[in-house]
């Protein structure tokens, strides 16, 4: 029998019991970081600026030059672009792929124009942004000259974007999948999701900051103090002069070390949730403050709205609700709108007009759901009524039917104001009130009862 | 998971694609730039001058005439790459080639080779250098060829040119006056000949008239300025030549 060595206790038993812990809660938060499905509200949010700013860019920036960049006799046409500035790298340009004529460099750049409108109103989303990001990229290739951070900026959001699901929320998209549902079943609440693509954007501004923030700690004005004095005098950037009164050194000095401060806060304090949202607000003020003094189009909105990603969503949901809130106390109860629950139509057409009521001024009450009968004979409502049409209380405690119900609301709804002239031109009303009798007279036929809602 | 690789899938091929069709007029515009580029095209024509030019200084049996026409291809290829020092030393070898080709006659190699030095120097901003050259080519041309004939002209043109520019540059207003006063008396030199010749009207005669001008200005002789103008105004507006006042 042979004799065992003995065996020696591990004199760092406590610390690798440890680490597995370590690593497993690394793992935990970093999963939790990308993948924890997060609300598309602030991404949806951002998207919709941030489409309106490309469209800025597009067509008051880029649209009055655009042969000058883009066309048969630009500055730098498109086979020395290749030859000079290209050289051997692979360089994805749509254009360069189409036969060299103008009307297909036009007919890029209105199908960008599209895509980007349709990315920023949210209908298929993400085609239109995946087409716009193609788009935006093979233009900057295409014309390497006319580019900033700014353009570079823009081009990593759309890229975020077109990974992102920002059509999820507020877009025309969500709005659309919302008829097919039942949103007694299904609620209002946009679709969660994994927000890596919102948490590459954070990090992408973070990089800028601390980049930026980096490149001046090197410079010699921005140590000493007078580098906003010199940004502020640059003529071909000036917009309005700083104010006499604060044109003296001092202020110079608090302004620049100021700028240091901040743009360090905007890549590491920003991460600590108590600081956050001073942190923001100090960028906010940072970029309204060059906006004033420089004329950087489009570079400091875009970074502004991309503050919106970093609002975590239950503020976001508390700050709409203090809107909503605030709008009723302003304006009063909303109104009380009655269906008939056992219409899948109906049931569609309330959630289509419940989403589009971004302020919350219309109640939708379900006739056929016990717990509002109280409510709905108190209001003394017409049952009989209800079966055939949806029912508007107004303020005098009568009741509207119909075409005219809806009529009522669009002009309570923002986002259907476009729409109310249009519904008080007579002769459309009239048509419209008769298209709404026989779709109602029809409408289980249309779509059939209760039973039959898609999910 | 099928839909997700299929998504990635597709922007994968739209990228090889669109690379793919661009990628070949990529090369073929760096190609053509690379052949048709100005600077290259220098290098090129330098190289194979220079490869002419050492060949024929090599060769012991080649010729005086082909290794002054190998240096002139070489030297000119060198001055339009602004490398006018190493040119200069060329027509400066060229100079010592040809000095005793001709014993007490008109020796055209070496006037040639000096006005070619001239230029050099001229380009090298080399002024006095400049002046120098043209000189002695004028004595040269003065003492062999006929008083009337156009070389004279042209180097008493030149004179009076070099003359105007070192002028130009002095400070001092008395030295800058003496030049532009012996800048005037070449050209009138020139345009006497002209004059004699019946070329005083001709486009011949423009050069030195314009020359007259400056000089005469600069020189604050207004109404001799002005007479000079209106003679070469003329005879531009004779021959359709729109000629801006410098």
């Amino acid at each position: 029998m042979t004799e065992s060595p003995p065996k020696i206790a591990p004199t760092e038993a406590p610390q690798l019991q440890h680490a597995p812990e370590v690593k497993h809660k690394f793992i935990d938060n970093w999963n939790r970081f990308w993948f924890e499905p997060t609300s598309p509200v602030a991404m949806a949010l951002f998207r919709i600026l941030f489409g309106a700013i490309l469209l800025e860019n597009m067509l008051i920036h880029l649209l009055p030059d655009f042969d000058l960049y883009y066309g048969k006799n630009s500055l730098v046409p498109i086979k020395d672009m290749m030859s000079l500035y290209w050289h051997s790298t692979y360089y994805f340009d749509l254009m360069a792929a189409l036969p060299d004529n103008d009307k297909y460099i036009y007919g890029a750049f209105w199908v960008m124009v599209a895509a980007t409108f349709m990315m920023m109103t949210g209908l298929c989303t993400r085609v239109s942004s995946w087409v716009t990001f193609l788009l935006l990229m093979s233009f900057s290739h295409h014309f390497q000259l006319n580019q900033n951070a700014g353009d570079n900026y823009l081009r990593l959001a759309t890229m975020c974007l077109a990974l992102s699901n920002a059509g999820d929320a507020l877009s025309l998209d969500n709005l659309l999948k919302a008829t097919r549902q039942d949103w007694r079943k299904t609620g209002f609440g946009a679709r969660l999701s994994a927000p890596w693509a919102q948490r590459l954007l954070q990090i992408q501004i973070c990089i800028a900051y601390g980049h930026t923030w980096y490149s001046k700690m090197e410079g010699e004005k921005w140590n000493d103090g007078t580098a906003v004095y010199y940004a502020v005098r640059y003529d071909d950037l000036m917009r309005f002069p700083i104010p006499h009164i604060f044109d003296q050194l001092p202020i110079y000095m608090l302004l620049t070390w100021g700028t240091l401060a901040i743009e360090f806060a905007l890549f590491t304090f920003i991460w600590w949730r108590p600081a956050r949202y001073w942190v923001i607000a100090a960028g906010i003020s940072l970029h309204l403050g060059i906006e004033y003094c420089m004329n950087l189009p489009m570079f400091e909105w875009s970074f502004l709205f991309t503050y919106l990603l970093f609002v975590y969503p239950e503020d976001l949901t508390r700050s709409w609700s203090w809107v909503k809130s605030t709008i009723k106390k302003r304006f009063g109860e909303p109104y009380k709108l009655a269906f008939d629950g056992s219409c899948i139509l109906c049931i569609r057409t309330i959630g289509l007009i419940h989403r589009l009521d971004i302020f919350g001024r219309i109640r939708p009450l379900d006739t056929t759901d016990h717990d509002n009968d109280e409510e709905l004979t108190n209001a003394k409502l017409d049952r009989e009524q209800a079966k055939k049409e949806i029912l508007l209380q107004k303020r005098d405690g009568n009741w509207l039917g119909g075409f005219k119900a809806f009529r009522f609301i669009s002009l309570r709804t923002p986002l259907l104001w476009p729409l109310a002239p249009v519904l008080f031109v007579p002769v459309v009303s009239f048509f419209a009130e008769l298209i709404y009798q026989a779709i109602a007279a029809n409408r289980k036929l249309i779509l059939g009862s209760t039973k039959e809602v898609a999910q | 998971m099928t839909g997700t690789i299929f998504k990635i899938l597709l922007i994968v091929a739209i990228f090889v694609a669109v690379i793919g069709t661009t990628y070949p007029k990529q090369r073929a515009a760096i190609e053509e730039e690379k052949a048709n580029n100005y600077d290259n095209g220098l290098s090129l024509a330098t190289m194979r001058t220079l490869r002419d030019f050492e060949a024929t200084e090599k060769n012991s049996s080649s010729t005086i005439d082909q290794r002054l026409a190998t240096g002139n291809a070489y030297a000119e290829a060198l001055t339009s790459q602004l490398r006018f020092e190493e040119a200069a030393k060329i027509y400066q070898d060229q100079l010592a080639l040809t000095w005793g080709l001709v014993n007490n006659a008109y020796n055209q190699k070496w006037a040639d080779a000096s006005l070619h030095l001239a230029n050099a120097h001229r380009n090298l901003d080399s002024q006095g250098a400049a002046l120098v050259c043209y000189e002695s080519v004028l004595k040269h041309d003065q003492q062999f060829l006929p008083a009337n004939d156009p070389r004279i002209i042209r180097d008493l043109n030149n004179m009076g040119l070099m003359h105007y520019l070192i002028g130009m540059g002095k400070d001092e207003a008395s030295e800058r006056m003496k030049e532009f006063k012996t800048s005037r008396q070449y050209l009138e030199q020139a345009l006497a000949i002209l004059d004699k010749t019946n070329q005083g009207n001709t486009a011949k005669a423009t050069p030195t008239l314009w020359n007259l001008f400056l000089t005469c200005r600069d020189l604050n002789d207004a109404p001799a300025a002005e007479q000079f103008r209106l003679r070469a105004q003329t005879i531009d507006k004779s021959l359709n030549r729109v000629c801006r006042e410098p």
